[in-house]
């Protein structure tokens, strides 16, 4: 055997090996992460192949980026603040944190539900432009510790980020609770 | 490829139409999407916007808010529906300042709330609305100035002295069509426009104005439609321009608007 050809044949052999180590793998299960968000002590499982960006107050969960670097997907976990005073109920609480993300009469909520997430009582909200019916974008709304915890679609609340948003969303988990908690 | 026989092509028309009939062998009327209730200027209106393949947008022109449907891939048709601004009606805005009186400072929500209360009063439909908007306007400016000097009570005490006013206007469709209703002459090249037909009729149980009129393009003439009904003191307009076969879908549109309570 020539040098030449026992350097092709380690290479074919290292390609076959990492070819099948790759086939064999089992599928990477999605990991949970803990975040930080302001008081928020809380744990999600990040979308598959998308980007998390710690921003302190919010985490940015981010896919694909056109040619100029702008995110065109993305979800935002965010702390909105203390509540104060206290409001006394989920739908009085998802107009405050409607109006805290710049909500205006250039929308209008689609539709509201109350969802039982991680046992706690959270609001979901969808919004659409005003005029015509576009442009959908999602919030949801949950109170912990006083504070409010919002996690939304800060743009076009296409297929893919829909389907992100509620990959977050149904992975929620509070890992703290404050004495002065939501929980009802 | 080769272009199949004549006979082919006739039965497969043939099919197309029967398929487009409905068990009386009248033409099937037009399948819509799922009726959404639409909210542009604070009166709220459900109607069956048109199937798949319409691209919608946004409408804000025209003294209207409303939206637009336009054909995709087709010739430049659209379908408009809206809510006509330009009226003195205050009610909304008057009533949400109130609601969220407490809630203002001297910021910039104050200043934007004052602002969309004061009322139009350069081309009002009857002296009625031109005698409300002006108290309006007075009382607006008046809470204004109240607002300035901090003196809270007086502030309110005058906005609610221009809701009750706001509260007294009521249009009807005999006040303001003749307004608003489309004359050749209120275009430009009033040449290319020819009225065809007027009538009566109800939408949604109100009474309503349909005008019938053709548009010469360059290229073709397109068949336009627009109806005008009031439904309590909001006046809407609905639009269609396109070809003839396409106006049946304006129609349903129409025929599907309602009030929800």
């Amino acid at each position: 055997m020539t040098r030449r050809s026992a350097v092709m044949c380690a290479a074919l052999l290292v390609v076959l090996s990492c070819g099948c180590s790759r086939a064999e793998a089992p599928a990477r299960a999605p990991v949970p992460r803990e975040f930080e968000v302001g008081p928020h002590r809380v744990r999600v499982v990040p979308p598959a192949g998308w980007d998390v960006f710690d921003q302190g107050l919010q985490k940015r969960f981010r896919k694909r980026e056109d040619a100029k670097g702008l995110a065109e997907a993305e979800v935002i976990l965010r702390d909105l603040g203390r509540v104060d005073p206290p409001l006394p109920d989920l739908d009085l609480l998802a107009d405050w944190g409607l109006k805290e993300l710049g909500h205006d009469g250039r929308r209008d909520v689609k539709s509201r539900r109350a969802l039982t997430v991680n046992g706690r009582e959270v609001v979901d909200v969808e919004t659409w432009s005003r005029l015509d019916h576009t442009y959908p974008q999602r919030f949801l709304f949950a109170l912990n510790a006083g504070h409010l915890l919002a996690l939304h679609t800060p743009r076009l609340a296409d297929a893919e980020t829909v389907k992100a948003y509620e990959t977050i969303r149904d992975s929620l988990h509070f890992l703290t609770i404050g004495a002065d908690s939501g929980r009802r | 490829m080769k272009t199949p026989p004549r006979s082919f092509r006739a039965l497969a028309g043939l099919v197309l139409l029967l398929n487009a009939c409905g068990p009386d062998g009248r033409l099937a009327p037009p399948v819509l999407s799922p009726p959404e209730t639409f909210d542009w200027n604070g009166q709220r209106i459900t109607v069956s916007p048109p199937p798949a393949g319409w691209r919608r947008e946004g409408e804000t022109g025209g003294g209207v808010k409303g939206a637009r449907f336009v054909k995709e891939r087709s010739v430049g048709e659209g379908i408009g529906l809206g809510d006509y601004y330009l009226l003195s009606d205050r009610r909304d805005e008057l009533r949400q300042m109130l609601q969220e009186f407490s809630t203002y400072d001297r910021g910039f929500a104050w200043d934007r709330a004052i602002r969309a209360a004061y009322a139009h009063t350069d081309q009002t439909f009857t002296p009625l609305e031109a005698e409300i908007a002006e108290r309006i306007n007075s009382a607006v400016s008046s809470a204004d100035a109240a607002f300035r000097r901090s003196d809270r009570d007086a502030a309110r005490e005058f906005l609610e002295d221009a809701f009750a006013n706001a509260d007294r206007l009521r249009f009807t469709l005999a006040d303001v069509i003749e307004r608003v209703e489309f004359k050749p002459e209120r275009r430009q090249e009033p040449h290319r426009y020819t009225v065809t037909g007027r009538r009566d009729a109800t939408v949604a149980g109100e009474p309503a104005v349909i005008v019938d009129y053709t548009v010469a393009a360059d290229t073709r003439t397109f068949v336009a439609r627009e109806v005008y009904f009031v439904h309590k003191s909001h006046l809407f307009i609905g639009t269609f321009i396109g070809l003839a076969e396409t106006l049946p879908v304006f129609d349903a549109i129409i025929a599907s608007v309602g009030f929800p309570q």
